[in-house]
């Protein structure tokens, strides 16, 4: 009996040596598979989010829990407009804001105390050319002395101003109008306005209220816009950790994203209360990408440009790659950040824009 | 656990591990499979936008139909491949769907390029310009695009490589681990029951068949110990049958010995026994030099008591007369009967003079408790004749003297002694020659 019960615990001992070395094994495994442990902020994070189809990827970041699960306390504060998100983050109501590169642009002429993250979404559609069905044919010289709502500061009026230029139009030919794009419909219905320039969802709002008497003129491709992270320089000294962890949301957001469209466009739908239709129909326009890299310095640049050469103001081109940080990107993507450096940068843009 | 069952499971075990081993190897190389087709279609992307942004260089600098054409039917490859793409991991294809998105709007601004380039007062203009760039730039996040998703596959593919390494190792260790274990129980079940079985064998060898081995094991093992223990059981039985058949034997043999030994009326030894064993008294007798005696004796008017009192009556005197005899010999004596009624006393060390004191007993025996039958008393005596044992002679001779001197004592009137008194007077009366 003694025999017996000698032979039984040496096969235990020798299956709870196995057991052992498996445990101990896939514990290796888990530690080296496993990503590095998040620094989650212990703080709320507020972010002036855009009320636009292109924040898609902070609404789905909030409504998936990506922020909650890297962030821990995000909330969100809507605004109309990436110009009023970048006041509010600027006013100290929010820490990071939403905003168009040509709100980028703009503001940069002015102040060089805040930075781009990265871009999350690119729309080569997104600000539409809208007037009334039965005005004279908008374009060519049709335009002179016409009066065309835009928001100033903004992808609204860089687009404009492409657009007339394109047409051969002088941007002195024709009267903007400086309204928000929630009030263009309204103005446009009322003739208060001969065309209107908004972004969506405001330029679909506009063509359902006014049923078929206004037209969107086409313009795909002529002005490529970006939606991008913004915050203040002062913010990411005080707040370390909080870019990464809001990146980090927005990556596994647009992953979603582009796993599930279909949900997605019905999840907007419902945040932003528009018609699916709508969403399906601008949805082909949308480019969900976290990225910082030359193209979007080459952009920023670019429109500096055309804004120095359009408005003869005698302003110098700001210097974009100190308005750039790739670094907390670099922490969460590293190959979507690819920015040149000084001295590349510089030969790169003399020889293109020049 | 039976013991065929976990050899059954030793190479059951070999196979499953071969199995596993040989889908996870299938399964990854599907994989790598599928990662290199992701690679190569990724590079064939990364040429084609290469080739439109060199043709777009090209048209830049001498605008020509052919260049024009050459670029449209670029891009129209590029985006025909674009529309065939594989299924991609999410991460890569949000970089896919933005290459698409992009590829989308090249054509447009091209046109818008033509439309310009065909305007002399657009030929050198900002917007001409600036639509060149937003061209470079569109075709320029193409290529960064196709690059980070190269990027992003070579990590696939050494993730992939890593992956396996993992699961073959894992599997590897696993399976060594499994069957190390299952050749340890094995040998270490098969050692038990071998030492079992041993154990056994050698309680066997001792014979105890008392002791059981233990039969509590559920597989083969425990059937073949309780065969052992049934064949322990019938060897036990055999034995028991086999030591009581020989203590029958040695019974009957000591049974049969005694019978033709023994006188069967008065049972005591008879004449063939009396042979034997003066034969060996007198060797030992001649051997350590010691005196050898014998009385030879019988019933005086035994016939008369026959015919008087019959056979049977006869017959009881004569047992009664051995009765008495034994009663005053000693233990190494020994009585037989020599012919009707006489008898012998073989007396081993014990010279004329000891042989006279046992006559004397005896008749004093028989006149102590006188024969008595159902209806008198009868008297009884004996004549006895006492002879030692000469030197170089034989039983024949010495039975020869004690057969004289009885005669002698009966001459002499019954119911006396008379020793044998040999001629050579150098012989003593312990029968040694001087």
């Amino acid at each position: 009996m003694v025999e017996k019960n000698s032979n039984s615990m040496n096969s235990s001992f020798y299956l709870l040596v196995v057991l052992l070395i498996f445990i101990c094994g896939f514990f290796v495994l888990g530690t080296y598979f496993s990503s590095q442990p998040e620094e989650r902020a212990d703080f709320p994070i507020r972010i002036a989010v855009s009320k636009t189809p292109l924040s898609t990827p902070v609404y789905i970041a909030d409504e998936k829990g990506f922020f909650q699960k890297h962030c821990g306390d995000v909330r969100l504060k809507e605004v109309v407009g990436g110009n009023r998100s970048f006041e509010s983050m600027a006013a100290g109501n929010a820490d990071f804001a939403t905003s168009s590169d040509s709100v980028l642009v703009y503001k940069a002429f002015n102040r060089s105390d805040f930075v781009a993250l990265a871009s999350f979404v690119q729309s080569d559609n997104d600000v539409k050319f809208i007037t009334l069905e039965d005005s004279i044919q908008m374009q060519g010289s049709d335009l002179t002395n016409k009066k065309i709502a835009v928001v100033k500061g903004s992808a609204s009026e860089y687009f404009l101003s492409t657009y007339l230029a394109l047409e051969g139009v002088s941007a002195d030919a024709v009267t903007l109008m400086d309204m928000p794009p929630n009030e263009m419909p309204d103005a446009l219905e009322s003739k208060m306005v001969d065309a209107i320039v908004p972004w969506e969802p405001f330029g679909y709002k506009a063509m359902q209220k006014l049923e078929g008497r206004a037209k969107v003129i086409p313009t795909k491709n002529l002005y490529s816009l970006t939606f991008n992270l913004v915050a203040l320089k002062t913010d990411l000294e005080t707040r370390p950790g909080a870019a990464e962890c809001v990146l980090r949301s927005l990556s596994e957001a647009i992953d979603y994203i582009a796993i599930n469209p279909l949900e997605t466009q019905k999840i907007i739908a419902s945040r932003l209360n528009l018609n699916s239709d709508f969403i399906f129909w601008i949805w082909p326009d949308y480019i969900f990408k976290l990225s910082l890299n030359r193209s979007l310095l080459m952009n920023l640049k670019s429109q500096a440009q055309w804004v120095v050469s359009s408005e003869k103001s005698g302003q110098t081109v700001p210097d974009f790659m100190s308005l750039l940080d790739p670094e907390p990107l670099i922490r969460v993507k590293p190959e979507a950040a690819s920015l040149p450096s000084s001295g590349e940068e510089q030969g790169s843009l003399d020889n293109t824009i020049q | 656990m039976k013991l065929q069952t976990q050899l059954y499971l030793f190479p059951g075990s070999v196979i499953f591990l071969t199995l596993c081993i040989l889908f996870s190897m299938y399964w990854l190389w599907k994989q790598s499979n599928t990662v290199f087709e992701h690679q190569n279609y990724i590079t064939e992307i990364n040429t084609r936008v290469h080739q439109l942004e060199t043709n777009l260089y090209l048209y830049e600098k001498a605008p020509s139909l052919q260049y024009q054409k050459r670029w449209e039917a670029q891009h129209q490859a590029l985006t025909r491949l674009l529309n065939n793409a594989p299924a991609l991991p999410a991460e890569q294809q949000t970089l896919l769907n933005s290459i698409k998105g992009l590829n989308r709007g090249v054509p447009i601004l091209f046109q818008r390029l033509l439309v310009l380039s065909q305007r002399p007062s657009e030929a050198q203009s900002p917007l001409k310009q600036h639509i060149n760039e937003k061209l470079i730039a569109q075709l320029q996040t193409i290529i960064e695009d196709s690059q980070q998703l190269t990027a992003m596959v070579r990590l696939q593919m050494r993730d992939n490589s890593t992956k396996q390494m993992i699961v073959m190792g894992g599997l590897l260790l696993f399976g060594s681990a499994l069957l190390t274990l299952l050749a340890i129980n094995l040998s270490s079940r098969i050692r038990s029951h071998l030492d079992t079985l041993r154990g056994g064998v050698k309680e066997l060898e001792a014979g105890n068949f008392q002791h059981q081995l233990d039969t509590s094991r559920s597989d083969e093992f425990g059937d073949f110990i309780e065969e052992f223990n049934r064949m322990k059981q019938t060897l036990e039985e055999t034995t028991i049958s086999r030591d009581a058949l020989q203590k029958e034997i040695d019974q009957r043999t000591y049974a049969l010995k005694h019978i033709a030994s023994t006188d069967p009326l008065t049972q005591v030894f008879n004449r063939r026994k009396l042979q034997e064993q003066a034969e060996l008294e007198i060797a030992r007798s001649r051997r350590h030099d010691e005196p050898l005696s014998v009385l030879l004796f019988d019933a005086d008017h035994f016939k008369s008591i026959n015919d008087k009192f019959g056979h049977s009556v006869g017959d009881l005197v004569l047992i009664h007369l051995c009765r008495l005899s034994e009663s005053v010999m000693r233990e190494n004596d020994l009585i037989a009967r020599y012919g009707g009624e006489e008898f012998v006393i073989l007396l081993p060390h014990t010279d004329l003079h000891g042989a006279n004191e046992l006559a004397a007993r005896i008749q004093s025996r028989l006149k102590d408790y006188p024969f008595r039958s159902e209806e008198e008393i009868i008297p009884l005596t004996v004549s006895i004749g006492i002879a030692c044992l000469q030197p170089e002679t034989s039983f024949a001779d010495l039975i020869g003297d004690a057969d004289k001197a009885l005669y002698d004592a009966k001459e002499s009137g019954r119911n006396c002694i008379k020793s044998f008194k040999p001629l050579n007077p150098d012989v003593d009366s312990r029968g040694s020659l001087h």
